[in-house]
Parts: structure tokens; sequence; C-alpha cells
């Protein structure tokens, strides 16, 4: 599983992580081994949403399904 | 950046809603009409600078296969829902120089109030909810993220 984040994140995270931890299931479980491996970045993971390459998942969605995760910090676009 | 199509039976909708080179709004309203379209209402969301700090120039970071995917479905359903005849969005990734464009909707119906309405419905969600963001370069050679936006994402 290939994790990728954006932006800010990128202050605190390597922009591409490859995973093959199976303790790993659900979205959720994503979010909290990132907040525990990068501390640093924890108030901004609590503003994220998760995505696959074309939708955004609810944090009870079981990771198994996705190639790849996108960490999706709050928009600044426009 | 020309190849557009028909994607919904009704409406025109672009296929194509990032652009990694220079998008002019002339060129939009050129290209694309509308018969049963009387009023045809355009917004450019341009870089500015800052009275505060000078900016150089934004560069867009985009997640682009979920931004195309989110701003296509955002079009539909404001077409949908105004019944337009045309719903364009186009937003910049990349650098992006102070007055250029960095993202530009363009609305339109058989009466204004309708393409008014979704335009700024359109720019809103957009700028809400899309994977984009921007860095701000400034003259005096510093650099930050931008703030997010200050509605609410949900």
């Amino acid at each position: 599983m290939k994790i990728y984040v954006f932006a800010a994140l990128k202050d605190f995270i390597p922009s591409e992580l490859e995973w093959t931890d199976v303790s790993v299931k659900t979205i959720q479980d994503v979010k909290e081994v990132l907040k525990t491996k990068y501390p640093a970045a924890e108030n901004l993971l609590e503003a994220c949403r998760f995505s696959s390459d074309l939708e955004i998942l609810t944090f009870d969605q079981e990771i198994k399904n996705y190639e790849n995760i996108f960490v999706i910090p709050p928009s600044s676009g426009g | 950046m020309k190849t557009y199509s028909l994607s919904h039976p009704q409406v025109v909708v672009n296929d194509l809603h990032i652009s990694a080179v220079d998008i002019s709004p002339v060129d939009l309203l050129k290209d694309y009409h509308h018969p049963e379209a009387g009023a045809i209402v355009l917004f450019s969301g341009e870089v500015r600078t800052d009275s505060n700090k000078e900016v150089l120039y934004l560069d867009y970071e985009v997640h682009t296969s979920l931004a195309e995917k989110m701003i296509h479905d955002i079009l539909l359903e404001a077409a949908a829902k105004w019944n337009l005849k045309m719903a364009l969005c186009i937003h910049r990734s990349g650098r992006v120089d102070v007055s250029s464009a960095a993202v530009i909707v363009i609305t339109a119906s058989r009466h204004r109030k309708e393409a008014y309405e979704a335009n700024q419905y359109i720019i809103n969600r957009v700028k809400h909810e899309a994977p984009i963001w921007k860095r701000e370069y400034f003259v005096d050679g510093t650099n930050e993220w931008g703030h997010n936006c200050s509605c609410s994402t949900s």
C-alpha cells in the first residue's frame, strides 16, 4: 500500500510512503499510525480527509481494497 | 485543453478541469456557446498580491485524479439543480503569476438568475472541497502554504 501526502503535511511527513504492515486495516488505523510516527503533524492530521484515487474514504473503510491512499489537508484552492 | 466534448445529454460540461498551462477567460468565452443560453456568467479567480507582503507567484499542488472527478460531479450537480445549459470549470496547477487566472467558472442558462447563483455555488464548492493547495512565493524570497478556506468543508 502506498500513502501519499500533500501540501503542508509534507513539512512533517515524506510525500510518499510504502507500508506493508498488516495490522493497519482501516483508514482510521492509517491516521493513528501517522499520528504516532509523525507527532508534529498530529493537529493537521486531525483536519485531514483521506481518499483513494477517485473518492473520499470514510474512517471505517478497509484499506485492503485500495492500492493508493491519499491524505488530504484542508483545501486552499482558488 | 481544447479537447472538450458533450459529457451529459442536456448540458455542456467540460472534461478537463485541471490545467498545467495558462487558462484564458477570453478563449473560453469564445469557444463555448449554447443556442438555448441567454445568460453567460464568467468568474475568473486571479492571483493577487498583498499590500503587506508582495506576492511573486503562487504554486498550486493538486490531487489530480480526485480533483477532476470532484469538480466534474460539482458541475453536473449544479447543472441539474439550476437547469444550466453549460457548466465549465478549469483550475490551474503549478506556477501562476500575479494577475493570471488560477480558476475559471462559466455558467450558462436561459436567464441570468440561475447562471449567477450556480456560478457562485460552483466556485464556493471547488474552493472548499477540491483537493488543491496553493503555496505563496513572495518577492522577499520567502514562501508559505496558503491559508485554508475560511468556510466549512462540510
